[in-house]
């Protein structure tokens, strides 16, 4: 069942046909939940409870358009109220989440265990505001167009907030190195679709 | 540094890592069970879902008290409320008021006129008065509460209480106020003890319990949601020809009774009626048809999957020990219980072969055998006729009396069965169902098999009833007229005691390439996982001589279908020879071509009697079936000539008559 007809049996009410979209997007909700949260837990409830006020309002959602963006519409504003109630100390990330993936120790991976623990530690340590930016963009590979509508935020605004996050990695990651050449990838493709 | 936004050189490796991250990132397995059981936990909350079971002995008047809580509320649906509050949506006392909201501890809510009548029904005459109570928060209805009163010749003033969604909590209310006992007709109340249930229940200090209260009479084995193809394609279940399910809601309704929802099988009513499966000469014939459902707006097919037993003559059947075990407790003397029974042992002992032997054990608070098993028809008949109900009831005894019977006289590659006949197990001894079932189970492998026929409603147990012949690997009828017991015991009567197939399942396969979704309609207390269908070890259904086993499936196909609906799969031990056998049929889109009212007439009233079942079980999948429509849909068929069959005829005045009682069916939230 393709997500066009499933979206149509949920909004007749057939609680099952959810389940399509669940397994779509499920990870994806989730892992961006992580991303900006760093707490398995926490991540969880803001998916459940995301999908559970989709579910909802799944009659509002307009067939044909952007369905992805429209549950990560729904995800970031639950993100940002449970943010907004927890003061920073109180979201502890959770130290199995330290270890970095054993994919990252393939003999052939671009990056190494080691540099992916420092990468992740260092998006969690962006602001809050930073944050949201570069994980919609890179982790759930939105485009700024679709991230200013999701966020509220200016297309500007996301773009310089995305530019001081990458600064702000780039320097603790990698020293800038004046004789490496540039590698001008992401941020061009803002038109680019999935 | 270049200060261009497009060149970092980070950017690759976070790239790489963003990709890993996401690649190793997963929701937990059971995400989707999480949301379903979150929504639920909400659905509960909201009100009509009914979720509790029916407390022991009070089914009856809480049937009616249903009926009278729907007919109000539908009545007075026109009344709107938000917030916070208690809300009178209906009393009789008050002419041409549709209720309004009530203030807590303002006094008396009830209309000057309920108010005066309370009294005099206390003087011992006659009034009724309804008043119906909802407690909203935030504007979900919590509790519904109606209070019927009237008085009678007793002098005292009786009251009967129901709630929705839970009719326990009528019970709880009613336990509150010291009345632990409630009669047929209501239980007596004085007006101080009514008004204390009223305020108790306005000031929300009455709550239902979580758990369902033990002893209960009928199970509720839940309704089978849709579900994804894609998903799960694949559905499983035990065959079943019971039809007791069916009977006894005839005796409910015939009585003027709604049935609890949870004494609703809907399988047992499909199962009632004649499929007309052409003749087979396998052990099983495979049969599918389909069509757009007329009942819902949503232009799901109702596709029939019907499998029906070889026919065998009376003179090829086996000879048959049958020992009966007849409850002569006293509550079998009410009605015309035991007078069933003896129609029922005379209408069977017209139809034995040469060779077939009874005998028979009677149990009150005591068993004893009153004939050991023979081929004398006469002094069987004389032993029967002369059963009189007294005592108490002890229905272990008299099964392992039975058994015991059964064993002596066992010969083996003969039919030896026991026949329970009984207005209801209530309890089976002091060590509880689960050592004697276990017993009946062994004791069926060894070729000793069980049937339990049913009589009378007033403390009937159908669960064990049901569960007794689940595992004695025999069938479970319920008795309710004469010309019953002549179908079961006359024509039907080598059908009940020939098996043709045992541990008999059938297995539907949908193509997720042309159907979106699939839903069993009944057979949930008969569910088997996938893998059970080919493991000839786990315990299915036994089907006899010219029986037909049918299961209604409610399907929304994919927009654009492409390929076979699916696969019907049956699979059986031989009893004999204990040979397994498999067998299919696949089925394609072309079973759908079929406009529901050029369809089979067996396939129309099948339907119909399916969602007769769901709208009486109160489905959440029927709310958009009307009684109207199923009784239209028999009336077309009638007039038309194609209804031939004398129980379609009687499905159409049932249908009548539970709409007569206001019967509705499942009514969302809100609405």
């Amino acid at each position: 069942m393709d997500e066009n007809q499933a979206i149509k049996l949920c909004q007749e009410g057939h609680q099952a046909a959810f389940r399509v979209v669940v397994d779509q997007y499920g990870d994806l909700m989730y892992g961006t939940a992580l991303m900006m949260t760093r707490d398995r837990m926490l991540a969880e409830d803001i998916v459940q409870d995301a999908l559970v006020l989709a579910w909802k309002s799944i009659k509002k959602f307009e067939a044909g358009t952007n369905l992805r963006a429209w549950l990560m519409t729904i995800l970031i504003n639950r993100v940002k109220n449970v943010m907004r109630r927890k003061r920073p100390a109180e979201i502890s990330s959770d130290e199995s989440y330290e270890e970095p993936y054993s994919s990252y120790n393939a003999l052939d991976a671009v990056i190494t265990a080691e540099e992916a623990v420092r990468i992740r530690s260092a998006v969690h340590e962006l602001a809050f505001e930073p944050r949201q930016a570069v994980v919609l963009r890179f982790y759930a590979e939105m485009t700024v167009p679709e991230i200013a509508r999701t966020l509220g935020w200016k297309e500007g605004t996301v773009k310089s907030r995305l530019h001081r996050a990458l600064r702000q990695l780039q320097g603790v990651l990698d020293p800038p190195n004046p004789d490496q050449s540039p590698a001008p990838v992401l941020l061009q493709e803002e038109g680019m679709q999935r | 540094m270049n200060n261009d936004t497009n060149s970092f050189p980070i950017e690759p490796k976070l790239s790489t890592f963003f990709d890993e991250e996401r690649a190793e990132t997963h929701a937990p397995v059971d995400l989707f069970d999480r949301i379903e059981e979150r929504l639920m936990e909400q659905d509960s909350k909201r009100g009509w879902t009914r979720v509790f079971s029916f407390a022991s002995g009070h089914g009856q008047m809480l049937g009616i008290g249903i009926a009278a809580a729907l007919v109000i509320m539908v009545g007075a649906s026109l009344v709107t409320f938000s917030g916070n509050g208690f809300l009178i949506l209906g009393d009789s006392g008050a002419a041409g008021n549709p209720g309004g909201q009530v203030t807590v501890g303002a006094g008396s809510p009830l209309s000057s006129e309920t108010q005066a009548a309370v009294p005099r029904a206390a003087a011992g005459e006659t009034v009724v008065q309804t008043v119906t109570v909802q407690r909203v928060l935030a504007d979900q209805v919590l509790q519904t509460v109606v209070v019927l009163e009237s008085g009678g010749n007793s002098g005292a003033p009786i009251a009967a209480a129901t709630v929705t969604p839970s009719p326990w909590l009528a019970l709880s209310a009613a336990e509150t106020i010291g009345l632990a006992n409630i009669p047929a007709g209501g239980y007596a109340i004085t007006q101080e003890q009514y008004y204390e249930l009223l305020r108790q229940v306005l000031a929300g200090e009455l709550v239902a319990p979580l758990e369902s209260p033990s002893g209960t009479f009928f199970e509720n084995y839940g309704v089978n949601p849709f579900t994804t193809t894609l998903v799960d394609p694949i559905t499983t279940f035990a065959m079943d020809v019971d039809t007791a399910s069916y009977t006894l809601t005839r005796g409910w309704l015939n009585s003027g009774s709604v049935p609890p929802p949870d004494a609703i099988r809907v399988e047992e009513f499909v199962n009632y009626f004649d499929q007309v499966y052409p003749d087979t000469n396998d052990t099983f014939g495979i049969n599918v048809d389909a069509a757009v459902s007329p009942f819902h707006d949503d232009g799901r097919l109702l596709l029939r999957v019907g499998v029906n037993a070889e026919d065998i003559n009376v003179g090829d059947r086996r000879v048959a020990t049958l020992s009966f075990v007849i409850d002569t407790s006293g509550s079998m003397g009410r009605d015309d219980r035991l007078e069933l029974v003896k129609r029922s042992i005379g209408e069977l002992v017209a139809n034995l072969r040469t060779g077939d032997r009874i005998g028979v054990v009677e149990y009150g608070s005591t068993a004893r055998r009153l004939i050991e098993p023979t081929t004398d028809k006469g002094a069987v008949l004389s032993v029967v006729n002369s059963l009189v109900a007294r005592d108490s009831t002890n229905a272990e005894e008299g099964l392992r009396l039975g058994y015991a019977m059964a064993e002596e006289n066992f010969v083996p590659g003969n039919i030896n069965r026991v026949i329970l006949m009984s207005d209801g197990v209530a309890n089976v001894g002091e060590t509880g169902p689960n050592a004697l079932l276990q017993d009946i189970k062994e004791t069926a492998q060894d070729g000793i098999t069980l049937s339990t026929v049913g009589v009378g409603l007033g403390n009937y147990n159908d669960v064990l009833m049901e569960q007794l012949a689940n595992n004695g690997d025999g069938n479970y009828v319920y008795i309710d007229t004469v010309s019953e017991a002549t179908r079961l015991f006359g024509n039907g009567l080598t059908g009940l005691l020939e098996v043709v197939a045992a541990e008999a399942k059938i297995q539907v396969e949908f193509n997720p390439e042309a159907v979106a979704m699939h839903r069993l309609v009944g057979y949930e207390n008969r569910s088997l996982t996938t893998e059970e269908f080919r493991d000839d070890t786990v315990d299915a259904g036994e089907v006899g001589a010219g029986h037909t086993v049918t299961a209604i499936y409610e399907l929304r196909l994919l927009d654009d279908p492409t390929g076979d609906i699916g696969e019907v799969r049956v699979r059986y031990t031989n009893p004999d020879s204990g040979v397994v056998s498999e067998i299919a049929l696949p089925v394609d889109q072309s079973v759908a071509n079929v406009a529901f009212d050029s369809a089979a007439a067996a396939y129309q009233v099948t339907a119909v009697a399916a969602m007769f079942a769901e709208v009486l079980r109160e489905s959440p999948h029927t709310s958009d079936v009307s009684l109207d429509e199923l009784a239209e849909t028999l009336n077309r068929l009638s007039s038309s000539g194609r209804l031939t069959d004398s129980r379609s005829v009687e499905l159409l005045e049932l249908i009548l008559t539970a709409k007569a009682l206001g019967v509705t069916g499942y009514i969302p939230a809100g609405e």
